[in-house]
């Protein structure tokens, strides 16, 4: 293998770690929030889950991101490294301006406008960017809506129970599960946009054909890296989401994780790359909305929002200098 | 129907389906939930009228007992 591509790959490895760093904080957000876990206890908790995700989810997820962002042709080492340079910068940059947005679709805007920079907007399809763009919007809206309809349901079949402190305890011990259900999905989605990189890397320098499956050591080295960087997770984000956007009781945080889950479970089985901060976001605001309007801080969720909307074109920008530049050193 | 939440979710209903047609393979999922978005507006801006009509009786009551 050429030494551009190992290149790549580890670049690749290190944006997953950079992943588990900006996103997996959302993992363990709510459990920290609610006071179930301490930080520490609540990160290695997610990194495990996240590790182990590989055991359950199969690799949609990055044959949709190896083969329906832009055409195989147009995947060269380079725009792969420039995609990767693009996404990497755009995260570090929101992570450093505390914004909780997406690695996922960093890394696809970040392959899209690598690639249109060399070979022009026919090389994206269509076809592929429009799920994902349409799952923008719906991965949120879908969590929003289960996580409204969980706590309604909880706060239904609990209304006579007097005792809240053990309603309260017994939630807490339901956030656990709920937490490493989260955790698993965002593990069995987000890993496996780094091994759809990796996939694309090994099928543009010849090592593996255009049909291939994803190799089992690019499945663990992915899995490794997310969950090191869950690890070494960030405390800025986690602060955004946990603290800033509502307060949660512990039945919250079970409907919230539960929905998010059920919502990136489907998304990995049906192979689509979807942001787990987005789909979070989604269910703590059902959560919160299922109080009332203003229990939920809008400016937050406005902010989120905005982060949103530029991150694609944003990373698009940024990988497309890059490619430029990597071209031109080439 | 003067509560956010009721508009909030008409808003979210329209969203859902405003990106249906992207995805016409998952028309089952954008139905299923643009559905459940309008029931819970339509939820709450009947909760809210509920607890308005409530309160003018109790007002109209105690302006009875007090004239």
């Amino acid at each position: 293998m050429e030494i551009g591509a190992i290149i790549v790959i580890l670049v690749a490895l290190a944006f997953d770690f950079t992943n588990g760093f900006h996103d997996a904080a959302n993992s363990i957000a709510t459990v920290v929030s609610t006071r179930v876990l301490s930080p520490r206890y609540a990160v290695i908790w997610a990194a495990f889950f996240n590790f182990v995700a590989f055991l359950i989810f199969s690799t949609h997820v990055a044959n949709t991101i190896a083969k329906d962002v832009v055409v195989q042709e147009a995947l060269t080492v380079g725009v792969i490294f420039a995609g990767l340079l693009g996404a990497i910068a755009w995260n570090l940059l929101t992570f450093w301006l505390g914004l909780p947005t997406s690695s996922s679709h960093a890394l696809v805007g970040g392959m899209a406008g690598a690639a249109v920079v060399r070979g022009g907007f026919d090389v994206l399809i269509s076809e592929g960017l429009a799920t994902i763009g349409a799952f923008i919007v719906l991965s949120p809206l879908v969590g929003l809506a289960i996580g409204l309809l969980l706590t309604l349901i909880i706060q239904w079949v609990f209304h006579r129970e007097k005792n809240l402190q053990r309603l309260n305890k017994g939630f807490r011990r339901g956030q656990l599960v709920s937490a490493a259900a989260f955790s698993l999905g965002h593990g069995g989605n987000d890993a496996q946009k780094t091994m759809g990189i990796i996939l694309a890397v090994l099928i543009a320098v010849g090592s593996l054909p255009a049909d291939a499956e994803v190799p089992l050591w690019v499945v663990l080295s992915a899995h490794t890296a997310i969950a090191l960087g869950t690890l070494f997770g960030g405390w800025r984000i986690v602060k955004t989401m946990g603290f800033k956007l509502t307060k949660l009781q512990p039945s919250g945080g079970v409907a919230a994780e539960s929905a998010a889950a059920a919502t990136l479970f489907f998304a990995s089985a049906q192979g689509i790359p979807v942001s787990t901060t987005h789909t979070i976001t989604g269910a703590i605001v059902g959560v919160g909305a299922s109080r009332r309007m203003s229990a939920v801080r809008w400016r937050v969720a406005g902010r989120v929002l905005w982060a949103w909307i530029f991150t694609i074109p944003g990373a698009a920008i940024v990988a497309g200098i890059f490619s430029l530049i990597v071209e031109a050193l080439a | 129907m003067n509560d956010r939440r009721a508009y909030f979710f008409l808003a979210a209903a329209l969203a859902v389906l405003a990106v249906q047609g992207l995805v016409p393979q998952y028309r089952w999922l954008t139905l299923s939930v643009a559905v459940l978005y309008l029931v819970f507006a339509l939820a709450f801006a009947t909760a809210n009228l509920s607890a308005r009509r409530a309160s003018i009786k109790k007002r109209q009551s105690l302006d009875r007992s007090t004239s």
